[in-house]
């Protein structure tokens, strides 16, 4: 017993003289609270986005922190569980945490109403409440990326250029899973419709969509030109697979945000060749801060995982979420001084403008008004081994999208009377 | 000797007919409603709000599932449905500018009347056929609360608590919020506890042991079934509401799926069918532990003990969960409760080793 | 060929229900565990079959043997295995089955068809009436019919040790008598038997030793013909003290002479 005691004293005084360097930043670290599902609904993402986060921290730590500031991200697994998501709330708020990260719809949704009252800042990068763009009503919900409707105008918007602006005619179909998520764009899709003059039909598939066939064997019948799917996670890999065995051709075919290369290598990487996505970070390695990421992170061996996730779709939305941050708490710190608070925080992250992460994201200009950053995005298909763009980063119809935001976001007002 | 009987006497029927007869269990009741009270003042608010006050509130809801299953014998696998309708009908209610006292009941009434209607509709059929009738409650719930935007609240299926008052007093901050919970807790507990003192749980016993051996002494089972039904449901339609108002603060479709009702049962059964302190003992581990577990997990992490991936480790407490889980049931198939009463017991005869029969 | 040395049984760990009895069986014997209700001749029964688990007993002292074996630590089946067999109070035959499945069901551990033919004919000679009633389900047999049913299915596991729960429960007297003349009869034929009665009388009648069990205690024993005629044995389980003259009664409740 005894000598156990002095091993891991002598360890304890070993690692901190190993860790006595780095650590010895005279400035307090930044503390960041990511509660992620890496167990339950949302496997398909989380790990390499936490991977993404962990790795562009570590990136910030080698270069000497934020203003001097390390940075140090909780990660908790909340098996997408809300009781969970809130323990886990509480105790980063109570560590101290500036901004917390929960990449999960209903999670994020029971910690909002906390989160607003205790002035702390989530971030929610392509996902929960699109009408968080608000910042007025949601002061510190950060979407800071494109969401739902922003998305749905985008990949509009490439069918309407495709079509040399004239949709007059056309049929478009949504297949997407029967579940608020895939029902939250409808309202974009009708009023697109009466503005375009396209023919809309959606087609539901049930949760959580193993089986997709008969909502196929429907939109058949509607003879569709374009297609668009809307679901995440193993339901997506379903739908590509229903679409070629149904015939439709896959560069008419565009999804949601959450279609990455994954799914197209477990269908077959050739077979999907041509299929469409929405896209709001730039995919692969050929980025300034992915390539940095490799050389400072990746091959010193301080990886968070695999090496070669390094540069895939979920790695680089990580990747995104912390360099935006990194941004605003940089921003904050010179602007409103020491010591960073979620107050100074937020006031920072509004204070981004026109910020790429050198090519990484479209321009993000976040404000008090528009924590939506701009909803800049855009359509790029899969040519077998990567994505590649097919359209430049811009808005897309963001009137309809702000009339429903403005909607929803008084509604949410009105009902927490 | 800590449950001393000897010389405890009783000379009156109301002194031998109270609940705890033995001065020791009164004590520890005592010192745990006395706990419960102080609580704000001697807990911090991460414990008070993440930990003390889901596990009153989902407690309050296990009483209600147990007092079904555990005292009636009948399975019930819908019973998040039934919180859900007693959340969204109290919210709607208040919204409507009921006060949250007469929203609260109106919820639990709504749900009663819902539940007793399911009830009908299952109690033709037993055991597992039962089961699946309940199951199919879920799933109806389910999708008719994500479906009618009324009900869900808008396209973002997410209705938010308005804020409330009980009593003239505006409840704000975690501290009145837990009192508000704790009343409603501890109303339901006494319930459960002198259900069976009463004809009422007698009835219901006759029941769940042999449903024709009770109809034989004029025990009508189809009425006392349905009865169960009512009551359970109405339990549990305010505890579905306290977790809006009080927990959640805001309530979606996910907070009351499938998985939440198979929770609700797996309280009842790893606590220990119809028992009390079973049903707080059976949520304190199923909502409980998976959090301790996954904080002890992280802790060991941090310290640099367990050098795996971020995905594995994830992983780790739910193996340990999985393993406490059958391991508790193995070690005692009768649930928590039969393992505090083995205690209990143990302690009652000691320092012998064994009670007369 | 059994026997039970100071056996405890505990129910859910603290309620103690035997408290040290020891039982001998011979080789072909016919032996009588007498007692009043909750004297604990079921759980002695249960002790030596293994089947106290369901219930949440467990022997917690003393030994178990048979043949030579301890097997108190031996499961069910295999205690079966080893020629005890156990007919449980209140028959539960497979309701479900027809006699003849009930009687094939309980040959799992013979391996041999011309054997378990050989069994069941033995069977039916020895209850001609279940040959009669051979496809009618066995939930819809009378209750005597059932006991027979019951007993049957333990003869097809060719017990060397046949232990029977108040056989003649809810029996009209003659269906009382002819299982007890079938169980004589088995005796003849060299299966040991265990005997657990209410009717004392008619269990003195054709057992050859007897013990009487009160209050988880064995408190007498000896020879079937001895305990009968005991006074006690008389008056509190035979009913025959009669023939009193009630003028001369003193008016105090006579006590058990076993109560020291």
């Amino acid at each position: 017993m005894r000598r156990t005691l002095t091993g891991l004293a002598l360890a304890t005084v070993l690692s901190a003289a190993a860790l006595g360097p780095a650590a010895a930043q005279d400035k307090a670290p930044i503390k960041l609270g990511t509660a992620l599902d890496f167990t339950a609904v949302y496997t398909f993402v989380t790990a390499e986005y936490s991977q993404g986060q962990r790795d562009y921290a570590s990136l910030l730590n080698a270069k000497g922190g934020i203003k001097g500031h390390s940075v140090e991200i909780m990660v908790v697994d909340t098996g997408n569980q809300p009781q969970r998501g809130i323990e886990a709330y509480e105790r980063f708020k109570n560590e101290g945490a500036v901004l917390v990260d929960f990449l999960s719809t209903p999670v994020s949704r029971a910690v909002v109403p906390r989160a607003l009252a205790d002035g702390m800042n989530v971030i929610t990068l392509f996902h929960g409440r699109s009408d968080a763009a608000d910042g007025t009503v949601f002061p510190t919900i950060f979407p800071m990326t494109p969401a739902y409707w922003s998305q749905a105008t985008a990949i509009v918007k490439y069918i309407d250029d495709q079509e040399k602006g004239d949709l007059k005619g056309k049929k478009i179909a949504l297949v997407m899973i029967d579940s608020p998520f895939g029902r939250e764009p409808l309202p974009v899709f009708e009023e697109l419709c009466k503005r375009l003059g396209y023919e809309f039909s959606a087609f539901p598939y049930p949760s959580p969509g193993n089986e997709q066939s008969s909502a196929w064997t429907q939109l058949r019948r509607f003879k569709p030109d374009w297609t668009i799917i809307w679901g995440a996670g193993g339901g997506q890999s379903v739908s590509v697979r229903d679409a070629i065995s149904n015939g439709i051709p896959l560069d008419r075919l565009a999804s949601v945000i959450w279609l990455s290369e994954t799914d197209a290598n477990i269908i077959g990487a050739g077979q999907t060749k041509g299929i469409l996505r929405f896209e709001g970070v730039a995919y692969g390695k050929d980025l300034p801060v992915i390539q940095a990421i490799e050389q400072e992170v990746v091959a010193k061996g301080k990886g968070a995982g695999p090496a070669e996730k390094v540069g895939g779709t979920y790695y680089n939305i990580g990747v995104a979420s912390m360099a935006l941050f990194g941004e605003g708490a940089r921003l904050a710190l010179e602007k409103e001084g020491e010591p960073l608070t979620p107050a100074k925080l937020k006031k920072g992250l509004e204070s981004i403008k026109d910020f790429t992460a050198d090519g990484l994201l479209p321009p993000v200009t976040i404000t008090g008004e528009d924590h939506q950053g701009g909803g800049r995005g855009r359509i790029a298909a899969w040519d077998g081994s990567k994505w590649v763009p097919k359209s430049a980063w811009a808005p897309a119809y963001q009137d309809i999208v702000w009339d429903l935001i403005h909607k929803s976001a008084e509604e949410f007002k009105a009902s927490s009377k | 000797m800590f449950y001393r009987l000897a010389g405890i006497r009783h000379t009156r029927y109301a002194a031998d007919r109270q609940l705890w007869p033995v001065p020791v269990d009164r004590a520890q009741i005592a010192a745990l409603t006395a706990f419960a009270a102080a609580a704000p003042l001697l807990l911090s608010n991460l414990y008070l709000g993440s930990y003390l006050l889901p596990w009153i509130i989902w407690s309050t809801a296990a009483l209600g599932l147990n007092l079904l299953m555990g005292w009636a014998g009948q399975i019930h696998l819908g019973y998040a449905a039934v919180m859900a309708i007693g959340a969204y009908s109290t919210i709607h209610i208040v919204r409507a500018g009921l006060p949250f006292e007469l929203a609260i009941i109106g919820g639990g009434l709504l749900s009663a009347v819902i539940g007793l209607v399911f009830g009908f509709a299952a109690l033709r059929v037993k055991g597992l056929y039962l089961a699946i009738s309940t199951l199919a409650m879920q799933y109806l719930v389910d999708w008719i609360v994500s479906h009618v935007q009324a009900i869900s609240g808008g396209s973002q299926a997410t209705l938010q608590a308005p804020a409330f008052r009980v009593l003239g007093l505006p409840v704000a901050g975690d501290m009145m919020r837990y009192y508000v919970a704790l009343a409603v807790c501890l109303v339901v507990t006494s319930f459960l506890l002198n259900v069976g003192r009463t004809s009422f749980g007698r009835a219901l016993a006759a029941v769940r042991e042999k449903d024709f051996a009770a109809a034989i002494v004029g025990v009508d089972p189809f009425y006392f079934k349905l009865l169960a039904f009512w009551c359970s449901s109405f339990v549990g339609g305010i505890a579905g509401a306290v977790l809006a108002f009080c927990y959640y603060r805001a309530v979606t479709p996910e907070q009351f799926n499938l998985d939440v009702s198979i929770q609700a049962v797996a309280m009842v059964i790893v606590g220990g069918l119809g028992s009390v302190i079973g049903s707080y003992l059976g949520a304190a581990l199923v909502l409980l532990a998976p959090i301790m577990l996954n904080n002890l997990v992280a802790a060991l992490a941090r310290a640099g003990a367990l050098p795996m991936s971020e995905e594995v480790l994830s992983h780790i407490p739910l193996i340990l969960y999985g393993g406490l889980i059958v391991g508790f049931l193995l070690f005692e198939p009768l649930g928590l409760a039969k393992v505090y009463d083995n205690l209990r017991n143990y302690f009652l005869v000691w320092p012998f080793r064994h009670a007369r029969r | 060929m059994l026997s039970l040395g100071n056996v405890e049984v505990v129910y859910d760990r603290v309620f103690l229900a035997v408290k040290g009895v020891s039982i001998e069986v011979s080789e072909g014997g016919m032996v009588a565990l007498l007692g009043a209700n909750g004297a604990g001749k079921s759980t002695t029964l249960k002790a030596i079959s293994g089947l106290l688990m369901p219930e949440r007993g467990e022997v917690t002292r003393g030994e178990v043997r048979f043949n030579g074996r301890d097997v108190a630590h031996l499961s069910p089946p295999e205690r079966v295995r080893l020629g005890i067999a156990h007919v449980l109070e209140g028959r539960r035959v497979f309701e479900h089955l027809t006699p003849d499945e009930n009687l094939i069901a309980a040959t799992s551990m013979h391996r041999d068809r011309r054997r378990i033919a050989e069994l069941r004919e033995k069977v039916y000679g020895y209850f001609p009436r279940l040959k009669e009633r051979l496809s009618t389900k066995a939930g819809y047999l009378s209750g005597g019919e059932q006991q027979m049913l019951a007993i049957g299915r333990a003869l097809m596991i060719e017990p060397k040790l046949l232990m029977l729960d108040e056989p003649s429960l809810g029996l009209a007297p003659y269906l009382v008598d002819e299982i007890f003349a079938i169980l004589e009869q088995l005796n003849r034929d060299g299966v040991g038997i265990l005997l657990v009665e209410q009717n004392a009388a008619a269990a003195l009648d054709i057992a050859s030793d007897a013990y009487l069990i009160e209050n988880g205690r064995i408190v007498m024993s000896g020879a079937a013909g001895t305990l009968k005629e005991n006074p006690d044995i008389q008056e509190f389980y035979l009913g025959r003290a009669g023939r009193k003259d009630y003028h001369a009664v003193k008016h105090y409740r006579r006590r058990k002479r076993w109560l020291a």
